[in-house]
């Protein structure tokens, strides 16, 4: 597949689901290098990605972590809701048939979200970089 | 019978589903060598401070400083009272907390 169409930057990111989720709800000390990063892709300095199937994983994840700040449980569906919006407006989804999990040669342990991300980018980006803190990312293709 | 399952990431995962009568237990224990055991801690979190400078610790009911038109100040509007700079996580509470919402939404009756 040309990737001529869908390339425009030399730098391409593809978000994994824990730090999406920390630049989101600024969690840990490091969330302000997320969130650069995203800021990058707004200012179109990079390309930003991120898996379709990691978008309900962050999304539970957003509304448990707000849950534990919000007023009300509303409070916290509606934030994650919004941010979601926000977020799928900055990045850009990988195209994800649904059926790529069939040729995935997964071992015993390995995480299958993470195996699906990387086959996703590698098999439509030419030079994706992946924003990971630990995983099945960072020790196939890491970068920290 | 024996049931296999694969730990990672400080979590342990079934490799096939197994579904227990309504009147079974639902905790089982089982033994791992000592010597395979590391210390519980979480090292991404170990390894990621390591390799960048710490910062200062942080009043983590703060709100995240953001400068007029950033991003950071939109997700801080978006937020409204739940913007505040939180503590971190690990992976394996990350992967605990999505499978506690999952169990919750489509297990519990």
């Amino acid at each position: 597949m040309s990737t001529e169409s869908i390339v425009n930057s030399n730098i391409q990111l593809v978000f994994d689901t824990n730090i999406l989720v920390d630049a989101l709800t600024a969690r840990g000390e490091y969330y302000h290098y997320a969130v650069d990063l995203l800021e990058m892709v707004t200012k179109g300095d990079a390309e930003g990605w991120y898996a379709p199937h990691t978008l309900t994983t962050v999304y539970y994840l957003l509304e448990r972590t707000l849950t534990k700040d919000a007023l009300t449980r509303k409070d916290a569906i509606r934030g994650a809701r919004d941010l979601l919006k926000t977020l799928v407006e900055i990045l850009k989804p990988l195209p994800q048939v649904g059926n790529e999990i069939s040729g995935l040669d997964a071992g015993d342990g390995d995480d299958l979200e993470d195996l699906l991300i990387i086959k996703l980018a590698t098999s439509y980006l030419p030079n994706p970089l992946f924003v990971t803190r630990g995983s099945q990312l960072e020790s196939s293709y890491g970068f920290e | 019978m024996q049931i296999k399952i694969a730990i990672s990431q400080g979590q342990a995962r079934l490799l096939a589903p197994v579904y227990l009568k309504p009147d079974a237990p639902s905790i089982y224990y089982i033994d791992v060598p000592d010597e395979m055991v590391e210390p519980s801690r979480d090292w991404f979190q170990e390894k990621l401070e390591n390799s960048v400078v710490r910062h200062k610790d942080k009043d983590h009911t703060l709100i995240p400083d953001a400068a007029p038109g950033s991003l950071q100040a939109r997700f801080n509007k978006i937020l409204g009272s739940m913007a505040r700079v939180r503590p971190g996580t690990s992976i394996g509470e990350d992967h605990q907390m999505v499978m506690d919402t999952l169990e919750a939404r489509y297990l519990e009756h």
